[in-house]
C-alpha cells in the first residue's frame, strides 16, 4: 500500500513537472481583460443577497395569508367552497406551470452539459 | 490536500471575482487556465484550438459565477464546459485545420552549457511524456491529467466527464500501470545515459 502510494505521488509529481501545457502571457492578459470587460458588462449578483431570499419569501407568504384573511373577512363569497377551491387550483396550476418552464429554461441554457 | 485557510482565501477571491474585481478576477484565471488548458489540449491537439477552448469556457463559466461560493465547485464546473467545449471543436472542425503540434519546442534561450543540457534534456523528457499521453483514448488522457494534475478526486471527475465511478476508476487503473511502465523505463534510460 505504502509503495503504492509512493508510486502514485511519484507519478503526479513527474506529470505535474512534463505533462503540464503552459499558455502565454499574452493570452493570459488577453483572457483577463476580456473576463473584466465582461463582469463590467454583465454584473454578476453577489451571492450575499441570495441568504436573504428566504426571509423575503416569509415577507410575502404573511402578506398574502393576511390578504386572503382580510378577504375571507369581508367578500361572502369566499364561503362558497367551489369558489374557494377553484381559485386555489388556478393559482396552484399557474405556479406548477411557471416552475416546470423555469427548469426547462435552466436545462436548455446549461452550458456545462451542452458544450456550446 | 489544501489548507482550508487557503481554500477560505479561495473562496473570497471568487467572491471579488464575481463583483469584476481585478484581482479576483487575476486569481481564477491565473489558477485554472494551465489545467483548462491541458485538457483541452490533450482533446483537440492544437495550441490554437486549445486557445480558443480555454477563453470560451471561462467566458461561458463567468457567465454563471453567481452559482458558485467555493473555489473548488468553479473549477469542476470549467473542466466540464473545457472538456465539451473541446469534444464540439473536434466534432465540428474541418479536416484541413488539423494539425498535430501537441509536441510544442520551447526555444531555448541563450544559456551556458550546463543550463543547456538540462533544458535540452527537460524538453526531451516533456516530448516523451507527450507521445506517452497521445497513445492513450481521449477519456483516459483526461481522466490522468484531472485526476494527477488538476487533483480532482474521483468523485468530481465523474462529474466532469459525465461517467459513473467503477469506469473512472478503470481507466485510471488502466493508465496508471501504462504510466508507471514508461516511468520506470525513462528513468532507467536517464540512469543508463549518465553512467
Amino acid at each position: 500500500m505504502r509503495k503504492e502510494l509512493k508510486t502514485e505521488e511519484e507519478i503526479r509529481a513527474f506529470l505535474k513537472e512534463n505533462a503540464l501545457a503552459h499558455t502565454s502571457a499574452a493570452f493570459s492578459d488577453q483572457l483577463k481583460m476580456m473576463l473584466e470587460q465582461q463582469c463590467r458588462h454583465h454584473h454578476v449578483p453577489p451571492i450575499s443577497f441570495n441568504a436573504g431570499k428566504w426571509l423575503g419569501k416569509v415577507v410575502i407568504s404573511l402578506l398574502v395569508s393576511f390578504n386572503l384573511f382580510l378577504l375571507a373577512y369581508l367578500g361572502s363569497y369566499f364561503l362558497s367552497t367551489a369558489v374557494f377551491i377553484s381559485l386555489l387550483g388556478f393559482v396552484l396550476g399557474v405556479w406548477g406551470v411557471i416552475g416546470i418552464m423555469k427548469k426547462i429554461a435552466v436545462h436548455q441554457v446549461d452550458p456545462a452539459s451542452s458544450g456550446l | 490536500m489544501k489548507l482550508p485557510a487557503i481554500n477560505q482565501q479561495e473562496d473570497e477571491l471568487l467572491k471579488k471575482a464575481m463583483l469584476g474585481d481585478r484581482a479576483g478576477i487575476a486569481y481564477l484565471v491565473d489558477t485554472y487556465r494551465d489545467f483548462a488548458f491541458t485538457i483541452a489540449l490533450g482533446i483537440v491537439s492544437n495550441r490554437e484550438d486549445a486557445e480558443e477552448v480555454v477563453q470560451d469556457s471561462f467566458v461561458k463559466a463567468f457567465s454563471s459565477l453567481g452559482k458558485f461560493n467555493n473555489a473548488s465547485r468553479f473549477a469542476t464546473w470549467l473542466y466540464r464546459i473545457v472538456y465539451n467545449t473541446s469534444l464540439t471543436k473536434v466534432q465540428y472542425r474541418k479536416p484541413a485545420a488539423v494539425s498535430f503540434d501537441i509536441t510544442h519546442a520551447p526555444e531555448l534561450p541563450d544559456l551556458s552549457e550546463n543550463q543547456a543540457w538540462h533544458s535540452l534534456v527537460t524538453a526531451e523528457r516533456k516530448q516523451y511524456v507527450n507521445r506517452l499521453l497521445s497513445g492513450l483514448p481521449t477519456e483516459d488522457r483526461t481522466i490522468v491529467t484531472l485526476y494527477y494534475i488538476a487533483e480532482k478526486n474521483i468523485g468530481e471527475i465523474c462529474e466532469i466527464l459525465d461517467m459513473n465511478k467503477s469506469a473512472v476508476k478503470m481507466r485510471l487503473l488502466r493508465a496508471r500501470k501504462q504510466l508507471e511502465a514508461a516511468l520506470h523505463l525513462l528513468l532507467h534510460q536517464e540512469k543508463r545515459n549518465l553512467l
